[in-house]
């Protein structure tokens, strides 16, 4: 108010010539200023509009609402997107009346790895996979590994395209056995992976979908018919942390390996032990008697290390000590392969014929250094079988 | 105690409790949150705006105020029991915040739980300066000058208060103590007052009722109730870790929590290494070492507990130094570690420096072939100084030939992001101005090593397998089956690619430390705040300069339309300009002392303290002329004009003695220039504020009003300054580039007061 009763007194006075063109010259200069200002904080506002249509492709599961909006089904959080919503993956974008996937095609890591290091054990030992993520990820896991693409919009991350036909003519160029999807979570990048997959199908070569498990039976089911073996994310068996560190329920993980077991996928299971948070052992049990009593004991079952890592930056990794009491459960309870991933210190990465007791392929790191599996997946000393896939 | 004595020692207190509180609230504060930058600015301004708010909004009323001892001694009360509940409450925060065990808090819930758990205690405090000039107004002799000896009183009081607790009771008692003295004086200082404040029904009452609360709750605390307090607040802290030890020193807190076997190491809440933990241990000594081909002296800075130095001595190595700035890391590892971990700090191989490592490597006359630095990730200013082009320089000039320095980056091993490549590339590109052999170990933690002879250091496997042969070295990570992966050439490529090809990214040196500047900008990518992420992005100093000059036209568009009561209303603009100009100062020397010098403490203090005595200083000496002072205007130009030549000197003594090669000169530097430059600062301010109340003071009865509203301006000038000297102007800009803005900022209000 004061301001006001003394702008009123200035303009009574009236401004002198001097004081007028002063005056102007400045606001002149402040809104020329105003206006470049406006400007530098603009341009980190274009930001929705991703600009190329590369990457963009209808996605396959999804249901119209109305005129606009879409739901998609992919996983149980079913989005309802209205035109122009963005998914909670960050990768899935309403347009017309329709679903895309944005990261169609449109990579953002791309590495050889070792089979090993998915972790795939009981595959191919020593061969190696063509290993590909795209941005985007449907959990929230606070200990991602891959938070810097798995949390983040492709708008953020440095992309670049590879087709389905270039992903498996690299593959087969680095002499890789299978390609893997994993890093980020292929579930985002669903419409690629089939699509590559059917390809790569086609020329022999291995899909490996390294995945939490979130989604529907009705896309994992279709999906069953072209991957071939999975690494699957066994978070944890206690469904308040499930929820609240890694976004995900007990339920839909539980159904997800049952099914992907059912449809003749080869799955393993990675359990990552983080401490404090799921290091109780009585939880570790239930789930190593759940896997035992549904799946068979025959699925292999890789305890992982946590690192400080993402959001968990501030937490110590895991004892040795509980991983290796979580291994005693889990053999305790009849499970035939259980492993220590990449802890070379405690080596507990060999597989053992369940038939003889003898070491059938050893292992250190992630380095095959002995393979006594025939290509019929049999135990060299004995004959007896052993579940994966050896051919 | 008469009410003048009586209002004297409130008000000593205040300013002691201000700062002894601020500095515990601090720590505590550091230990829930993420110790970078950022967060140490959120909560200085927080306490800032905070106490900004209490004096100019709640001290607006103060003149109005019927009861003003009353009110006084009641708010004092308050207080009393607000400072310690605020301990707990940020002790709490964690658990009221529903975070995970060790998940690092993200910006909103930092911002909020800062300003919410801040605003009781320190808008109190503000308020009780503007109601403390009142009181004293109508006690003094001279009333004219009872701003002025307010304000030096509490300068008085803040600097008695900052060195008791940072020199003399940080070691030798715990937080909750420290907050029980506190909480014993305000009572005091309460009852006290409570004797000038009546009568009133019931006031025999309350004021009995506070001495023989005061009394029961002493003897509840001393015996034993302190220690229940601190135990269950701990727990609260540290909820879902199980906690083995916390101690205070004078550099900060350390922790140790532990399960089974292990035994983690937290400084300020931040991970520092974990006991045993092999593969970060093997990764960060092996490569260097093995890299060498006869390593026989090392130097490690920081990290030997982590299991560093049990790595290197496996080496043929006859000398490791080892220089950790804090000995409580050290008395600690010694009373918790099992004698497996630390009876390596006894091996006769083995010398344990105490003291900063910048310090150590510009005067040592060792040279080594091994240097290697564990102090993890710049997060901060402080920190940021191991990485500069200046310390590699120096760590150069220790290096015997054929040398090699290492040290260990967060990364990621799958995926390197634009941010992430900013930061690794600004200290890849430091690092390669200095060495001419750099080359990158890949994975979710990155390995520089750098050598003197281009060449000589290499990643082949073979060569490190074979001399980990010759030296009987069974490593149970850093060996092939391991390295095959880890090195392969796909990796190492991608790695190098991306980090070595950021070309646009800024080098880190001492006076611009930029690389904790985008640690903080990829730290900000960990949590899905865009708005705050592209602000943080958008930082350059063209960007700086274009919102500052901005600002300052409209400034003096402003001043130029409003010309009644101009020169009254530009002293008060002045006063917040001087409280912004004078925290960038204190910060720009507090760094430069460090980069030039080293890390020392008890000389940082000094520094410290000094502008605490300008401030006095100046402000005494404008008391003692208040009445023989004629031309008030002229005379605060005069101080404008100095402030605003200051910071253009400043950085001409900063490059002088950073560059200069006389003993003489750099001991002089140390004891008496950088002790000076405070002083000088602190006159200028002391002698402000107190003339910019009188200039702007129109009627006595308004005292306490503008009072409160300049210490406001004071105080908030100061937040924003608090918040923005750290966190992007003294990276982005530089210390002379930020000297250069303050200047700037302080001209334009020099402007307003000579245009006539």
């Amino acid at each position: 108010m004061k301001i006001l009763e003394e702008l009123s007194t200035i303009w009574d006075k009236k401004l002198s010539r001097k004081d007028f063109l002063k005056g102007c010259a400045l606001l002149g200069i402040g809104v020329g200023a105003s206006c470049y200002l406006f400007d530098v904080f603009s341009k980190y506002k274009a930001f929705a509009s991703i600009g190329e249509k590369r990457g963009m492709h209808e996605a396959l599961f999804y249901q119209k609402m109305g005129d606009d909006a879409v739901q998609c089904q992919l996983c149980f959080n079913k989005c309802t997107l209205q035109d122009g919503e963005r998914g909670f993956c960050r990768v899935r974008e309403t347009a017309g009346g329709k679903l895309y996937s944005l990261v169609y095609e449109l990579i953002c890591s791309m590495h050889v790895d070792p089979i090993e290091k998915k972790p795939m054990f009981h595959m191919l030992p020593g061969s190696k996979s063509f290993s590909i993520a795209t941005a985007g990820c449907n959990s929230r896991c606070k200990y991602c590994q891959n938070w810097s693409i798995s949390q983040r919009p492709p708008e953020e991350t440095t992309n670049r395209v590879l087709t389905s036909r270039d992903l498996v003519s690299s593959a087969k160029a680095n002499g890789c056995r299978s390609i893997a999807y994993t890093y980020s979570e292929p579930i985002v990048f669903y419409e690629y992976m089939i699509d590559a997959s059917k390809l790569a199908g086609e020329e022999g070569i291995y899909n490996v979908m390294v995945t939490g498990g979130k989604i529907n039976k009705e896309p994992l089911k279709y999906a069953c018919q072209y991957v071939d073996a999975a690494n699957i994310d066994f978070k944890g068996f206690d469904d308040k942390y499930l929820r609240e560190v890694c976004a995900q329920k007990l339920d839909n993980i539980l159904e997800v390996i049952q099914v992907m077991k059912q449809e003749g996928v080869w799955i393993e299971l990675t359990n990552l032990i983080v401490p404090t948070l799921n290091d109780n052992m009585d939880t570790i049990r239930k789930m190593v008697k759940w896997i035992k009593s549904t799946v068979g004991p025959d699925v292999p079952l890789h305890f992982s290390r946590f690192w400080p890592q993402y959001k968990l930056r501030s937490l110590y990794p895991t004892p040795i000590d509980t991983l290796k009491k979580a291994r005693g459960i889990a053999l305790e309870e009849g499970l035939h392969y259980v492993y220590i991933g990449n802890v070379p210190e405690v080596g507990f990465e060999s597989t053992v014929c369940p038939s003889c007791g003898k070491t059938v392929i050893k292992r250190i790191g992630y380095k095959v250094i002995d393979n006594n599996v025939s290509s019929d997946g049999r135990c060299k000393f004995c004959g007896g079988k052993i579940a994966g896939i050896w051919s | 105690m008469d009410l003048k004595k009586t209002t004297i020692f409130c008000v000593i207190l205040s300013g002691a409790s201000a700062i002894a509180s601020q500095i515990v609230f601090m720590r505590e504060f550091l230990i829930v949150f993420y110790g970078n930058e950022i967060s140490i600015g959120i909560i200085l301004a927080s306490w800032l705006l905070w106490g900004a708010f209490g004096s100019a909004f709640i001290g607006f009323f103060s003149d109005r105020l019927r009861n003003k001892t009353r009110i006084f001694a009641f708010s004092q009360l308050a207080l009393a029991f607000i400072l310690p509940a605020t301990l707990l409450f940020i002790r709490g925060s964690k658990s009221i915040m529903a975070i995970s065990t060790g998940e690092i808090i993200g910006f909103s819930p930092m911002i909020f739980t800062t300003f919410l758990v801040l605003f009781l205690p320190c808008a109190i405090m503000g308020f009780l300066f503007s109601l403390a000039c009142r009181i004293y107004r109508e006690v003094a002799a001279r009333p004219e000058e009872s701003v002025a000896r307010v304000y030096i009183l509490e300068a008085i009081g803040a600097l008695t208060g900052g060195l008791l607790v940072s020199y003399f009771l940080i070691r030798f008692m715990n937080a909750t103590s420290i907050l029980f003295l506190l909480f014993f004086f305000n009572m005091l200082a309460s009852w006290l007052m409570q004797r000038h404040s009546g009568p009133y029904p019931g006031w025999r009452v309350v004021k009995h009722a506070t001495i023989i609360a005061l009394l029961i709750l002493t003897v509840l605390f001393i015996s034993g109730g302190g220690k229940v307090i601190r135990k269950c607040s701990l727990r609260k802290l540290w909820s879902g870790y199980d906690l083995i030890a916390s101690k205070d020193s004078i550099y900060g807190n350390i922790a140790i929590t532990g399960r089974g076997e292990g035994h983690s190491f937290y400084e300020n809440g931040l991970h520092l290494y974990t006991v045993p933990d092999l593969l970060s241990a093997e990764e960060a000594v092996h490569f260097a070492l093995l890299g060498h081909e006869r390593p026989q002296k090392v130097l490690l800075i920081g990290g030997g507990i982590g299991g560093l130095l049990g790595e290197i001595l496996k080496h043929p190595v006859k000398k490791v130094d080892y220089v950790e700035l804090d000995p409580t890391i050290i008395e600690m590892a010694r009373e918790y570690l099992p004698p497996s971990e630390s009876s390596v700090l006894a091996s006769p191989k083995v010398e344990i420096i105490n003291g900063d490592g910048r310090f150590y490597a510009k005067r040592t006359a060792n040279k080594y072939d091994v240097i290697i630095i564990s102090l993890g990730d710049p997060y901060t200013a402080q920190i940021n100084r191991f990485y500069t082009v200046e310390f590699f320089a120096e760590l150069k000039r220790i290096l015997n030939g054929g040398g090699v320095i290492s040290f260990a980056l967060t990364s990621s091993e799958n995926y390197i992001s634009e941010e992430l490549q900013n930061y690794l590339g600004s200290i890849y590109s430091s690092l390669k101005e200095v060495f001419p052999e750099v080359l990158i170990v890949p994975g979710d933690t990155i390995h520089l090593l750098a050598s003197n002879v281009p060449g000589s250091l290499s990643l082949d496997s073979e060569l490190l397998a074979q001399r980990e042969r010759e030296r009987g070295i069974k490593a149970k990570y850093v060996r092939d089956y391991y390295l095959f992966d880890k090195l392969s050439a796909e990796r190492v490529e991608y790695a190098n690619s991306v980090i070595s090809g950021k070309k646009d990214a800024e080098v880190n040196t001492d006076f611009k430390p930029i690389s904790y500047y985008y640690a903080t900008v990829f730290w900000s990518t960990h949590f899905d705040v865009p708005v705050i992420r592209r602000l943080l992005q958008s930082v350059s100093p063209e960007n700086i300069w274009i919102v500052v000059s901005f600002l300052c036209f409209i400034v003096l568009f402003l001043g130029l339309l409003l010309r009644k009561r101009r020169p009254k209303r530009a002293a008060l603009l002045a006063v917040m300009t001087t409280g912004f100009a004078e925290i960038n100062f204190q910060i720009a020397v507090i760094l430069s002392f460090q980069v030039i010098y080293g890390y020392v403490f008890y000389k940082l203090g000094i520094i410290i303290t000094s502008f605490m005595v300008g401030l006095a200083l100046g402000g005494w000496m404008i008391a003692r002329n208040m009445k023989t002072i004629k031309n008030d205007v002229k005379l605060f130009t005069w101080t404008q004009v100095s402030i605003c030549i200051y910071p253009l000197i400043l950085p001409l003594v900063f490059l002088w003695l950073s560059r200069t090669e006389s003993e003489l000169v750099s001991w002089m530097g140390a004891n008496i220039v950088f002790p000076f430059l405070p002083i000088i600062a602190g006159i200028i301010g002391g002698v402000q504020f107190p003339l910019a109340n009188r200039i702007y003071l129109e009627s006595e009865d308004q005292m306490g009003r503008v009072a409160g509203l300049s210490y406001g301006l004071d105080l908030f000038g100061a937040c924003i300054g608090a918040f923005v000297a750290a966190t992007f102007l003294i990276p982005v800009l530089g210390i002379f580039g930020t000297c250069l803005l303050v200047a700037l900022i302080n001209t334009t209000v020099l402007v307003l007061l000579l245009i006539k």
